[in-house]
């Protein structure tokens, strides 16, 4: 994978909303004819419903019981296969271990689609015997299995991941 | 037969959509990739890749590359 620009960013800088802060952010936010208890209330739903995917949460997290991210990055670079073909996203594998690259300013919920279909297939390939129910699933069939899984458990997280894996049959040896 | 655990499995999505699959060996450096077809299970061009993919390792130290 090759990236052509040298800025790293961790996070998509959209993706992280700052929490409100006493009266502050509701006082800027205040419209003339609002009381301000409301307005607060109304920052705090902006907010929360503001889908945070904080990535580093997912580091070192054992998911289906054997396996592992590693390694996550969001970054604003380029992400290029060997031959120069623009990419999305990378998923490298070795044993157990899963390393992540993912293109950033994606909108949430298409990082969370993304995650699960990643770790889906990823946990597929990284198993020499993988479990019946992901056997016949083509490319589709894991964006299919992803978005059902993000209408199904919401956005993704570990116990989410876990929960779609389980759901799939993978399995602690 | 190769490790299964010791080969590097690289899933790249590209921007159109379609999926590249490469598999290295980072002991010799050989690496084959392949992209897969939509249509078909991922596992079975998996296991596919993964036979042609032995065979290349097999020969390529039958050979001292």
């Amino acid at each position: 994978m090759r990236r052509q620009q040298t800025n790293f960013a961790s996070n998509s800088p959209n993706s992280c909303l700052p929490l409100p802060k006493g009266n502050g952010n509701a006082t800027k936010c205040r419209s003339p004819n609002s009381e301000p208890i409301l307005t607060s209330i109304r920052v705090l739903i902006r907010v929360a419903s503001h889908d945070v995917i904080n990535t580093s949460s997912f580091l070192n997290q054992r998911l289906g019981g054997v396996f592992l991210i590693a390694e996550i990055e969001l970054t604003g670079e380029r992400l290029e296969d060997a031959l120069g073909r623009e990419a999305i996203a990378q998923t490298r594998i070795v044993g157990r271990e899963f390393r992540l690259v993912i293109r950033s300013g994606l909108p949430d919920a298409g990082l969370s689609i993304t995650l699960y279909h990643e770790i889906l297939e990823a946990a597929t390939v990284a198993s020499l015997h993988p479990p019946e129910s992901v056997c016949d699933l083509n490319e589709a069939g894991f964006e299919s299995a992803a978005r059902q899984a993000q209408q199904t458990w919401g956005d993704a997280s570990v116990e989410n991941l876990n929960r779609m894996l389980q759901f799939y049959g993978f399995r602690e040896d | 037969m190769v490790d299964y655990d010791k080969i590097q499995f690289d899933l790249v999505k590209l921007l159109n959509g379609e999926r590249i699959l490469r598999l290295t060996d980072p002991q010799s450096g050989l690496s084959l990739e392949k992209k897969l077809k939509a249509s078909e299970a991922v596992v079975r061009q998996k296991d596919r890749l993964l036979q042609v993919f032995e065979a290349a390792l097999a020969r390529a130290e039958l050979i001292g590359a």
